[in-house]
């Protein structure tokens, strides 16, 4: 039908569409163009969520949310920042959100790790890991940052974000970004360094 | 570059590793580097974390989490716009603005037969056009909206779906039946299954947490499936989804699909005490994945074909409709629901009244279609002939708990004319039952008809043939008899009267030879 095939067209229209240009539809009553966004962003928010939040049950519920904040606050959108920033911001603030709802309290925090010589993790961290195992290795060296350090290095690292853009989702100084990269990596470094030295 | 400190060369070697340095620094650190077994081996170290970070694994895409976005979205913006476009006072007259496009389809057939002719032959851009226009004046209505999850898995477990809150009219779908399927709207039946909620089902099936969100999503898409299956204009017209007697068995389908065992003997005794219409036909089994179990699920096609059914006639046809700003435009005007019952219960006594004077009934070749209906409720039986929804082997982990009556048992009682026109890739299909017709003839003057009869050379030259009964008559033939239009009529007339006596002699043969011999 030819109404069918303009459907398809103005779909294939939109998906080739910036995100400014998808948003300034969306803000003058075109919600596909919202559609579009989410699926071009839904694979980065979800993989970011659960970077930091680490629960894989929760991640598609805390994505959802994020995406219906940003159904809401979309219209006053001033392009003051990129959208995929923007967004982060959203998703960077859920997790916290939700980390600090959910009264998630760390159980070994690094300094105990580091002044009991936690020799359980050590000798699991010395073990050459396999592809699982690396992941598991990952996800427990990232557990064990403070919150504000993971996010830094999650965004840095995993998502590869710039300096500037890590600024602008965490609304901080890149000097406060460079500063919390170095401080993580202290941590991450001490804790994986059985694995460190397991590699040399 | 000598850093001053050693945390001093960890903050350097932090930007070193982002690319961070300037030029001349990052040549300065090196140059440190190299003198220093250390630094080196700290650089070695961030090298070896970098890498070992960017192997992370991401999840990987979730189906469905549009649908379940975007259904989400709705209600939220359901329970927030509340307002209507215009002054509250102009909402009867908005509603009941413009001519209605279902009727467009059907009522014109009867009415204004030579426009019709045009319009038919114009087809579905015309038939469009008036969707979309009538759909954007509001007076093609959804008859499902605010549908919640208790409802959707009400409608799965028994077929029934409340029309609104103010009236005792419901719709019910049954699929049980031997050969076909039936679809009643109307007054409720005495004893109707009592209300189900999702909170009791997952009490008594005690599915887990991912299991109850697979579950949500499934009621969700389910929602979405029911709110474009069935519309109405006001109180004239009717358009269902002919596939929607087989949904409610996709749906509970899918439920299942998601559990284990255990969960799923729970479920059986679940559906046992509340004499559910199903019952479990794989109690073992695994549970598929959910993005399985969602494509599973069959959404409405944007395109899709519809019975439409008016007081006067039945149509089948493919109705475009952009349920999507439909439903925006109704969240804009949430008190049309109480009216739904009203209009709905005025249809069906319009269509009751007009029944009994001409005895209404349809059946398409096809695909068999009648509608019958008293006082209090419509329905529509769909032949087994029906096939419009594939079912996936899933469906069969349900299965219906007993078998009814036949739902299309026995020929139409009055021979009918069936129409095509069109190409087979473009065909639009009317019926119009021949008492109705001859009626029409006899109140208002065989010219009437005539004119219906009159033969546009368009539809001549593309073959249209009139089947009266078995018999098919070519149009033009019908139009050289006697080329006036009481001889078309007294012609139609003797072709009636010998079919029927045909018939009556069959059956009253067939009577005599049932009969015991003394």
């Amino acid at each position: 039908m030819a109404s069918q095939s303009l459907v398809q067209e103005v779909d294939r229209a939109l998906d080739g569409k910036s995100d400014e240009v998808l948003i300034t539809l969306f803000q003058n009553g075109e919600r596909d163009a919202f559609r579009v966004l989410v699926q071009r962003y839904q694979g980065r928010v979800k993989n970011l969520i659960y970077s930091i939040f680490h629960e894989a049950d929760a991640v598609d519920d805390l994505s959802q949310e994020v995406f219906i904040k940003a159904y809401e606050a979309l219209a006053q959108f001033r392009f003051q920042s990129s959208f995929f920033t923007w967004l982060y911001r959203i998703a960077v603030n859920k997790a916290r959100d939700e980390l600090r709802r959910r009264k998630i309290r760390r159980i070994l925090s690094l300094q105990a790790l580091i002044e009991s010589g936690d020799h359980e993790l050590g000798s699991r961290l010395a073990i050459e890991p396999r592809d699982n195992e690396t992941q598991e290795l990952i996800t427990s060296a990232l557990r064990l940052l403070p919150e504000k350090f993971r996010v830094a290095v999650v965004l840095k690292e995993i998502e590869g974000l710039s300096y500037e853009e890590i600024a602008d989702v965490l609304q901080c100084e890149i000097g406060t970004v460079k500063s919390r990269l170095f401080r993580a990596r202290a941590i991450l470094r001490k804790v994986l360094k059985p694995y460190l030295e397991e590699r040399t | 570059m000598k850093p001053r400190t050693r945390q001093e060369l960890s903050e350097l070697l932090s930007l070193y590793v982002d690319g961070e340095l300037g030029e001349q620094q990052a040549r300065e650190l090196e140059e440190y580097i190299a003198s220093d077994p250390e630094a080196t081996k700290e650089l070695r170290d961030l090298r070896a974390m970098k890498r070992l970070l960017t192997t992370k694994k991401r999840l990987p895409e979730a189906l469905g989490f549009w649908t379940r976005l975007s259904s989400q979205l709705d209600r939220k913006v359901r329970e927030e716009e509340n307002l209507l476009p215009f002054p509250r006072k102009y909402l009867p007259i908005v509603v009941s603005t413009g001519a209605l496009a279902l009727v467009v389809v059907a009522l014109l057939i009867i009415q204004q037969r030579s426009s019709v002719m045009e319009y038919v032959n114009r087809q579905s851009e015309r038939v469009q056009k008036a969707v979309e226009d009538n759909v954007l004046k509001g007076s093609i209505l959804p008859l499902f909206s605010n549908v919640d999850r208790n409802q959707v898995l009400q409608f799965a477990l028994f077929g029934t779906l409340p029309l609104d809150s103010k009236t005792e009219s419901s719709l019910r779908v049954d699929e049980t039946a031997e050969r076909g399927y039936t679809i009643d709207v109307g007054k409720k039946p005495a004893g109707e299954a009592p209300p189900v909620t999702v909170d009791e089902f997952v009490q008594e099936v005690k599915p887990t947490r991912a299991q109850r969100q697979v579950i949500d999503s499934v009621l969700d898409l389910g929602r979405q499936r029911i709110e474009r299956s069935a519309f109405f204009a006001e109180d004239r017209a009717i358009a269902i989804d002919p596939n929607l007697p087989q949904f409610n068995r996709v749906m509970l389908s899918s439920i299942a699909a998601c559990l284990e065992s255990v969960q799923r003997l729970r479920l059986q005794k679940f559906l046992e005490v509340r004499k559910a219409r199903y019952t479990i036909g794989q109690l073992r089994g695994r549970p598929e994945p959910p993005e399985r179990i969602y494509r599973g699920i069959p959404q409405t096609r944007r395109n899709e074909r519809f019975i439409v059914v008016t007081p006067d006639t039945l149509a089948f046809s493919h109705l475009e409709i952009d349920v999507d700003s439909l439903q925006r435009h109704l969240r804009r005007m949430a008190e049309y629901r109480p009216h739904v019952g009203v209009n709905v219960d005025g249809f069906i006594r319009r269509f009751a009244e007009r029944e009994v004077a001409m005895k209404k009934q349809f059946y398409f070749d096809m695909d068999p279609i009648r509608v019958l209906g008293d006082t209090d409720v419509l329905t529509i039986q769909i032949g087994a002939a029906w096939e419009g929804l594939q079912p996936a082997p899933r469906e069969w982990i349900v299965k219906p708990a007993a078998r009814g009556p036949r739902a299309v048992s026995h020929p139409p009682r009055v021979p009918s004319f069936n129409f095509r026109f069109g190409g087979s890739d473009s065909s639009f299909y009317f019926n119009l039952d021949l008492d109705s017709l001859l009626i029409r003839m006899q109140k208002e003057g065989p010219e009437a008809g005539f004119e219906f009869f009159k033969g546009d050379p368009r539809f001549r030259d593309r073959g249209l043939r009139v089947r009266i009964g078995k018999d098919f008559i070519e149009m033009d033939s019908l139009v050289k008899v006697g080329g006036r239009a009481h001889a078309i009529v007294d012609s139609l007339m003797k072709m009636m009267q010998e079919k029927n006596r045909g018939v009556r002699e069959r059956q009253n043969r067939k009577k005599n030879d049932d009969l015991p011999e003394r």
